[in-house]
């Protein structure tokens, strides 16, 4: 069974470390990338299944991200939002953009892997 | 030397210091030597620090994979999972020896824990402690330095390090205040005991922060079972008190009443403050008086918060209290929660006092108007009548409901005084004011009437109107006024057929009649109104009862053929049914007749015999048709109805006695002439609708308009006698083929009339009429008559011979136009076209040219109009047929003409400088002057012309204007 393809866009190397490898070991694929024009170089090429973005990103926030995805790329992949606590503003920005779902931090690395299923089973 | 070794020279105005060369020198070396050191200890120091993060950041990512690795870690993993689980065990052993390494792990783990939570989180903590790094965590809390201490604390606290409880309870009273800071939140994560330990020994101040940071540890912690915090109450530190009070009322722990209460007399008034706060959340009513007793001493914040605890717990025993605070105290915050207070106690005690306007002496104003709709009539004024009086036959629509409901707030001003309003009768009183009519108002009879009826006030309501009411009125011609009584009028009322939306009440009814004569109403203002009558007693029943069986007869035949009379079967019903089946013809006199449904052509207004005034219930029979349209009615009556009825002598002569009796007649202003002209012609009209002897039709306005019930004794007479009846044609100048070849005209036999007649024509007539006259003239046998048809004949000729004269316009002059813009010679020439296609119309313009500035022009002009009143003359002859032209004049003209042409022409030769031709072959020439002459001159100007073309005369006319074309190319 082919896995599935996993964007995700962390600027924090340890978490991005950490969840990478709770996802690499939950059977995906997962391409860290830790800025906004690494992202977008990969996505030129690449298109993937899912995509895990942080809001506050060097060079490219997520919410340019999800703008970028849905309306230049026209991809309907599911977003999924990794934002800090007290930061629901921005969050409500994302949906409207066009965002799947979102999780705050700190992140149960379990819950993460739960709303990536479930995103993938709608897809 | 000296002046070598100084870098400046001393000049002229100039005093700088001097400087040895060598010290500047030296100071300059010196400051880019330290600037040298300055930037190599940054450039050492700034690598350095770059590289240790550089490589803090390496190990991290070295490092994160393992941690990863330890923290996913699972029990059901595969053999290599756990032996690569294992290698990694020993290997990070290895890497823990060295101190960068675990301060890196440490630095890493600690990152993570702000990162995951849950399940990972937990084992991140036991994974920290697992590889011992709590311990170094335990060792820098002996340090001296505050922030390592504080540093470790935090660690361990961070880290869930139980074990680390004991040792950070002894910095709880540390002096320092981030180390006892940190050591408070430690106690109370590390242990959920911790906050019992941190109540009881602390003795510093506890911030609001601190507070607030202790709270928030306790509240996250979803396990926590909070003590008892009164047993802190009595805590010798006031803080630890305060924040007692604070965990009471976040726990909901309402066991401390007694506490609470004795805290309210506390010195402090924060602790005051949260006291009452609890007590008031707790609702403890035992604590009232305390805090009435502590009021007068506290601060303005716990007075208000005293007040607010009142108005929560207290009851109306307290209300006293709150207004000795109101009149005691000064403070206006104070005072404005005690009146919220009370407020709250009692709702309403107290009103808005300030920029309130005092209303009690203010008066609803005398002139004002309150309108009523006619849905509260429906529903007031008539439900009322309905229940004072026993109409039956009046349908009243309770039901309806006004769509806009008045209310009295509508109409009267918003400061309306409460005296006022508190008098609900008076008003609705003055709503139910109607006005009726200004005359009825002015009865006095009427309003006693009503007013004895408790029905309607109308005494003050003039401005009310109700003419969109329906008239309904009962007759009684009979029976006097003076006869009837209360009892009988209710009787007939019963009998009534009320055929309206809306009718008065009976007793209004009673009232009116009663004031008949006082009453002036108009008749035109009741035109409009249909009537209804009672037939009964409206006219002589002797008279009725002895004819009533030779009219059944008539009225039979009334209904068989005149659908506009409608009889009701019954007297007692309310409306006239619509089915005409129902009706019978043998009860007529007890059934009312809706006159305005008679589609018979009376169009004379009747008077009543016994009414010398105006009657207001004698409505009249008032035919408002035009005098125009009611001629095309009739002409339209008498072109469809194809059956006539036949009346027998007897019978019509008894018809029309029943129908003196039946029809009121009006009062009409007229003159007497008029009158005695026309008094039959009503009568005759209505007859003859239902007899067939001739189609009757009337051209006359006054005739259709007016009679004198006076001579209604005379109807039999002329009944009897039968009118005379003749037939008038038309003149064919006022018929078409379209209308009756023939209109049947009813003679008047008077010779008054015809003599009326032509002194209307005499007024408003021409010569078109002249026809008629004649005609008139030819039938005419009073001499009068004949005589004064006569003048008017010879009147109307003269004035058609008589006619003015169409004004006189100056005529269109074509030559004019070709004047202003030719030359001289041209204009000559021209003139001598004028004398050949010309008339007298140019005459005019040629009197014109004698006054020109040239005289060449003048001079011919001047013969023009000579030849031309000639040739005018000659044709005047031609058309009064006399041929014999004055040869002499014609002659005249031309050899004037002649020689004035001779004279140009040879004028031109000699100015050309052409020499005439010898030979005439020039004259051979034809000339083109023949067309427009075709057109203008008559026949006879036709051949003079062409006479004159062939002559020389006119050869010679028309050579000149040859050479011109031909100079001109």
């Amino acid at each position: 069974m082919e896995k599935k393809k996993l964007l995700l866009a962390e600027d924090d190397e340890l978490l991005a470390s950490l969840l990478n490898f709770r996802l690499v070991k939950g059977g995906y694929e997962v391409k860290v990338s830790s800025d906004g024009r690494a992202v977008k170089e990969h996505l030129a090429e690449h298109t993937p299944d899912l995509i895990i973005s942080d809001i506050m990103m060097p060079y490219f926030s997520g919410i340019e991200l999800i703008d970028y995805v849905r309306k230049e790329l026209n991809l309907n992949t599911p977003i999924i939002i990794i934002s800090s606590a007290g930061n629901e503003e921005n969050v409500l920005t994302a949906f409207e953009l066009g965002a799947n779902d979102f999780i705050s931090k700190p992140i149960s690395p379990s819950e993460l892997i739960v709303r990536i299923k479930r995103e993938l089973l709608k897809v | 030397m000296i002046l070598n070794s100084q870098t400046y020279n001393q000049l002229a105005l100039i005093t700088a210091p001097k400087i040895h060369t060598d010290l500047l020198w030296d100071l300059s070396f010196l400051f880019i030597g330290l600037a040298s050191l300055y930037f190599i200890f940054i450039f050492y120091f700034r690598n350095r620090i770059s590289k240790n993060l550089e490589r803090v950041k390496q190990s991290k990512r070295e490092f994160s994979p393992m941690i990863s690795e330890f923290l996913f870690h699972e029990e059901e993993a595969s053999k290599d999972e756990k032996s690569n689980y294992v290698h990694l065990k020993i290997e990070i052993r290895e890497l823990l020896k060295d101190d960068f390494n675990r301060k890196v792990i440490s630095e890493v783990l600690l990152d993570l824990r702000k990162d995951v939570s849950g399940d990972t989180q937990k084992r991140l903590f036991k994974l920290y402690q697992d590889l011992g790094l709590h311990t170094d965590d335990f060792g820098r809390l002996k340090s001296w330095r505050w922030q390592i201490v504080s540093k470790a604390i935090l660690n361990l606290t961070q880290m869930q390090v139980a074990e680390a409880y004991s040792f950070t309870t002894k910095f709880i009273n540390d002096k320092r205040d981030t180390i006892r800071k940190q050591a408070e939140i430690a106690i109370v994560t590390l242990k959920p005991e911790g906050v019992n330990y941190f109540l009881d020994t602390t003795k510093f101040k506890i911030s609001e922060w601190q507070q607030l940071k202790l709270m928030d540890v306790l509240r996250m912690d979803d396990d926590y079972q909070p003590p008892r915090f009164k047993a802190w109450l009595t805590s010798t530190n006031r803080h630890v008190v305060l924040f007692a009070l604070r965990l009471i009322k976040f726990y909901n722990q309402n066991d401390a009443d007694a506490s609470l209460i004795e805290l309210v007399k506390h010195k402090n008034n924060q602790i005051k403050e949260a006291a009452i706060s609890c007590i008031k959340e707790f609702y403890i009513v035992e604590a009232i008086p305390t805090i009435k007793l502590v009021f007068w001493k506290s601060s303005t914040d716990v007075k208000i918060s005293i007040l607010n605890a009142i108005g929560a717990l207290g009851s109306e025993s307290d209300i006293e209290f709150l207004r000795l605070i109101e009149k005691k105290e000064r403070n206006f915050s104070v005072r404005s929660k005690a009146h919220s207070s009370i407020n709250e106690i009692a709702p309403n005690s107290i009103m808005p006092s300030k920029g309130v306007v005092n209303t009690a002496k203010y008066t609803i104003p005398s002139d004002i108007k309150i309108e009523v709709t006619e849905e509260e009539i429906d529903t007031e004024g008539f439900v009322q009548i309905a229940n004072s009086n026993s109409i039956e036959d009046i349908e009243i629509d309770t039901e309806t409901e006004s769509e806009e409901e008045i209310t009295i707030e509508q109409y009267l001003p918003t400061t309306i005084s409460e005296e006022s309003v508190d008098k609900p009768e008076e008003i609705i009183d003055d709503e139910a004011k109607i006005n009726i009519t200004k005359e009825n108002q002015e009865s006095k009879e009427s309003e006693t009437l009503r007013s004895n009826s408790g029905i309607i006030h109308s005494e003050e309501n003039d401005d009310l109107s109700f003419d969109f009411l329906p008239f309904v009125v009962e007759e009684f011609i009979a029976v006097k006024p003076t006869d009837l009584d209360q009892t009988d009028y209710r009787i007939e009322l019963n009998e009534l057929v009320i055929n309206f939306e809306e009718v008065f009440p009976n007793q209004e009814v009673i009232s009116l009649k009663k004031k008949t004569s006082s009453l002036e109403i108009r008749e035109e203002e009741l035109a409009f109104l249909p009537l209804v009558t009672d037939a009964k007693e409206e006219s002589d029943i002797e008279n009725l009862n002895e004819e009533q069986s030779n009219t059944i007869v008539a009225i039979e035949e009334i209904e068989a053929q005149f659908e506009g009379v409608q009889l009701a079967s019954s007297a007692n019903e309310p409306k006239l049914p619509l089915d005409y089946s129902e009706y019978k013809t043998l009860e007529i006199f007890d059934t009312p007749v809706v006159y305005d449904e008679i589609d018979v052509p009376v169009i004379a207004v009747f008077k009543s015999e016994n009414n010398s005034q105006s009657d207001p219930y004698a409505l009249p029979l008032q035919n408002e048709i035009p005098l125009e349209d009611t001629m095309d009615l009739k002409s339209n009556a008498n072109q469809q109805t194809s059956k006539s009825y036949d009346l027998e002598p007897e019978g019509e002569q008894k018809f029309k006695k029943i129908l003196k009796t039946l029809i009121d007649f009006k009062e009409q202003k007229q003159s007497k002439e008029t009158k005695t002209e026309l008094e039959d012609a009503p009568l005759l009209d209505f007859v003859d609708e239902f007899s067939d002897t001739n189609k009757i039709s009337e051209t006359d306005k006054e005739i259709e308009s007016k009679i004198d019930n006076d001579l209604a004794q005379e109807l039999e007479e002329k009944v009897q006698d039968k009118p005379e009846i003749f037939k008038v044609t038309i003149p064919e100048a006022i018929l078409t083929d379209d209308i009756y070849d023939e209109i049947i005209i009813h003679k008047e036999n008077t010779e008054e009339s015809r003599m009326q007649l032509l002194d209307d024509i005499a007024a408003m007539g021409d010569q078109r009429e002249v026809p008629l006259l004649i005609e008139l003239l030819v039938n005419e046998k009073y001499q009068a008559v004949t005589d004064r048809v006569k003048a008017l004949i010879e009147k109307f000729s003269e004035t058609e011979e008589k006619r003015e004269p169409a004004i006189f316009l100056k005529p269109f002059n074509v030559f004019e136009d070709l004047f202003r813009t030719c030359d001289t010679e041209a204009k000559l020439i021209l003139m001598d076209e004028i004398v050949a296609v010309g008339d007298e119309g140019e005459i005019g313009f040629l009197e014109g040219l004698l006054e020109d500035a040239d005289n060449e022009i003048s001079h011919k002009a001047a013969h023009i109009i000579e030849a031309l009143k000639v040739k005018i003359l000659a044709n005047d002859k031609t058309k009064n047929h006399s041929k014999n032209i004055d040869t002499n004049l014609v002659k005249k003209i031309e050899v004037v003409l002649e020689e004035k042409t001779l004279i140009n022409y040879d004028s031109l030769l000699e100015e050309l400088q052409i020499a005439p031709p010898k030979t005439s072959e020039i004259f051979d020439l034809t000339f083109e002057l023949t067309e427009p002459l075709d057109k203008i001159v008559d026949e006879e100007s036709i051949d003079v012309d062409t006479k004159r073309h062939d002559s020389i005369f006119g050869q010679i006319c028309c050579f000149s204007s040859k050479i011109i074309d031909k100079l001109n190319g």
